[in-house]
């Protein structure tokens, strides 16, 4: 498993997260347009798509599917217990796990 | 809820057995004639349908319960999620909770021998333990070597004994050094945990059909308790902590639906890998009685070569290894079979590691033993079995890649977290009820005591079965089975406090119990071995440091666990706010209690 894949799928849970109005206004204390909430929507879908390209990429699709599966609930469920617990960290993460993991794969390479 | 008249029982009885009996000899009869009329190869018209036949099973189950209320599908579904969940559920832990650490398997044997921390894997070991095994057990028609690799770097024989009666089978653990077998204290290890999952300690055939039944129903309640989450979606990163029962509903749901892949695919792929003997209606639509005829010809094992009844001797194994190795394009070889050792007709069957794919499927190489010739190869299998091979495959996750097994080992632990979620969840709801009636009723406190003797006595009992590893004396007797009665008796003792005491003391204080055996654990090592953390850590020996280091995770866990029910009282809950709206809130599958 590597991290940039992981890091995108809990971006894709975020953003699929602020896109439900429920949701949206306990972390941003606000409620998003309906334009913001399709483009949150749509960059959830994307995120989570690209990563299963990712991680197929690096493993092969046999592998990397369940990977990518396995990537899922991970991240889901470390979003969700954040999200309880320390709403804020919880979304900011979904910017700064992609850009720890990117670094720190720039960094090993 | 209806009244408990007679003629509602009879009618829940009579479902239940037409449920059970009627599904399925329904889908057995469906098996057998998809298996004669699909138009494929008669080999993979069985296989294809006996993959299909437990969906079948399932959707008859649910279409016998489907019309029982006049409330309509919804409701019924959360009657039949409710109580296929609870009267399977504590079986069911106990599979989940042996079959998560049966993906440590290797590792757990690792540990609970800790005379050979410092084995290596070594070239020329599969030569060396077939010289040992040629003066030990050359009169055995077959021997099984697993070979070392990083997890477990010795070599695991396994071969029949054609002289012994009864348990036919004999193993050893060669040093694959020397190929003499290792001084190490003897032990069941992580094996006792692997048979438990799919055979419960009980007789194999028994064991297996008790566990096929409760996954076939865990399979139902998965079904039914989609159908019965109103608010999939919506509720989809809710999780509301401190509101009682609909946090435990809100956790019920959470490690449910954030993992349902992984437990339809577990629940569906573990009967998948006793499919055969589950519903062999598929094979008996096309080969009759002639089982040995598909397997042949599906599965590609292949065919035994009958002894020349002559003596013959073996040609050395390493070439045919590098040959093999060729023919797999640079993959490992992970286990060899000899058949007939002794006899000029003898063969060796090498098997390739699982490096790299999903599949389970039967790569071997087959080589002339006494000339080293290659005289057969598994090709790819067909398209069904292929599926079989990759679904069997994802049961067993073999997988080379250390980060996909802790995934499915955390995804294990959802499983774990779900089915006990569940069972307390069910207890939870009736509170209201108890308390109306001023008084428990006898089911009520039953579900209440195995519910505490199985959830917090297991992992009791998984310590205790560790503490003996390490305090029994070396040279005991039947070593490996005082482990295991080790293990039983402890969780036996579990079930004291729970009828001795109040349901939330006794969570309490079991719950503690578990962790500080837990935690102890390590220390323990650290007192009877030279396998303790002080040494693999340093070592970088991530088997056995790996091994003490989940055991202090996990006390973390069940420490987190005890203190949670120390701190909530039982009879407390938060007055709804909105009353209309709390019970809107709530899944069908509540509104019930």
């Amino acid at each position: 498993m590597s991290l940039f894949p992981f890091a995108l799928t809990y971006t894709g849970w975020v953003a699929l997260c602020l896109a439900m109005s429920r949701h949206a206004r306990e972390i941003l204390q606000r409620e998003p347009s309906p334009l913001q909430r399709h483009l949150l929507r749509a960059a959830g879908w994307i995120a989570l798509t690209v990563s299963l390209f990712l991680a197929a990429a690096r493993t092969g699709w046999p592998i990397g599917t369940v990977e990518w599966f396995g990537m899922l609930t991970a991240s889901a469920v470390s979003f969700v217990l954040l999200l309880t617990y320390t709403p804020r960290l919880a979304a900011g993460l979904g910017l700064g796990l992609p850009v720890c993991a990117a670094m720190v794969t720039f960094w090993s390479a | 809820m209806a009244p408990l008249t007679p003629a509602y029982r009879l009618a829940v009885a009579a479902r239940v057995v037409a449920a059970i009996v009627g599904g399925y000899a329904l889908a057995a009869l469906a098996t057998f004639a998809l298996a004669q009329f699909l138009p494929m190869t008669k080999a993979e018209a069985s296989m294809t349908a006996t993959l299909l036949s437990f969906l079948i099973y399932a959707c008859a189950v649910i279409w016998v319960f489907a019309t029982r209320r006049k409330e309509g599908f919804r409701q019924s579904m959360a009657w039949l999620h409710t109580w296929s969940g609870l009267v399977v559920g504590w079986i069911l832990f106990a599979v989940f909770v042996t079959g998560t650490l049966s993906y440590f398997r290797p590792e757990i044997s690792q540990w609970m021998r800790p005379e050979l921390r410092d084995m290596q894997t070594q070239p020329g070991a599969a030569a060396k333990a077939i010289a040992t095994l040629q003066q030990r057990a050359s009169d055995s028609p077959r021997w099984f070597i697993r070979l070392p690799d990083a997890r477990e770097p010795v070599v695991r024989a396994t071969w029949r004994d054609p002289n012994a009666e009864g348990r036919r089978f004999k193993n050893a653990v060669f040093d694959p050094a020397t190929g003499e077998e290792v001084t190490a204290r003897d032990t069941r290890g992580g094996d006792f945990f692997y048979r438990f999952h799919f055979e419960l300690s009980m007789k194999p055939i028994w064991g297996r059909w008790v566990v096929g039944f409760c996954a076939m129903f865990m399979f139902v309640a998965i079904i039914s308790g989609v159908i019965t989450h109103k608010k999939i979606f919506k509720d989809f990163f809710t999780f509301r902590p401190k509101k009682g029962q609909r946090s435990w509903l809100d956790a019920h749901n959470a490690v449910g639906v954030l993992a349902l892949p992984y437990h339809i695919m577990i629940t569906y792929s573990g009967l998948v890998t006793l499919m055969f003997m589950y519903m062999p209606w598929g094979v008996q639509a096309n080969y009759g009685d002639n089982r040995e005829a598909f397997f042949d010809e599906a599965l590609a094992v292949t065919a035994e070569t009958p002894a020349a009844n002559q003596p013959g001797t073996l040609a050395d194994v390493e070439p045919m290894l590098l040959a093999a190795q060729r023919h797999w394009k640079g993959a490992n070889a992970s286990m060899i079979t000899v058949h007939n050792p002794s006899d000029a007709n003898s063969r060796i069957e090498i098997r390739r590691d699982n490096e790299g794919r999903l599949s389970h499927s039967n790569q071997s190489v087959v080589f002339a033993g006494a000339t080293g010739e290659l005289i057969a190869a598994a090709g790819e299998p067909a398209p069904a079995t292929q599926t079989h091979d990759v679904v069997y495959g994802l049961h067993m996750a073999n997988f080379s890649s250390t980060a996909l097994r802790w995934l499915f080992a955390l995804c294990g632990l959802g499983g774990i977290l779900m089915v006990a979620s569940g069972l307390v969840l069910w207890s939870v709801k009736r509170a209201p009820a108890r308390v109306k009636l001023g008084r428990t009723p006898f089911g009520h406190r039953l579900v209440e005591v195995l519910n505490i003797g199985v959830i917090t006595g297991l992992p009791i009992a998984i310590a205790a079965f560790f503490y003996a590893n390490r305090l029994l004396p070396v040279g005991l007797a039947e070593r490996p089975t005082w482990e295991v009665r080790v293990f039983f008796a402890a969780w036996l003792l579990s079930f004291l406090i729970p009828i001795l005491r109040p349901a939330r003391a006794a969570w309490k204080a079991q719950l503690l119990a578990a962790a500080t055996l837990f935690a102890a654990l390590p220390v323990l090592n650290a007192l009877t071995t030279q396998a303790h953390l002080g040494i693999t850590l340093s070592q970088g020996n991530w088997v056995y440091a790996g091994f003490d280091l989940t055991m202090l995770g996990l006390a973390g866990l069940l420490g987190l666990a005890a203190r949670y029910a120390a701190r909530t009282p039982a009879a407390r809950r938060k007055p709804a706010r909105n009353k209309a709206e709390t019970l809107e809130d709530l899944p069908a599958e509540a509104e019930r209690a």
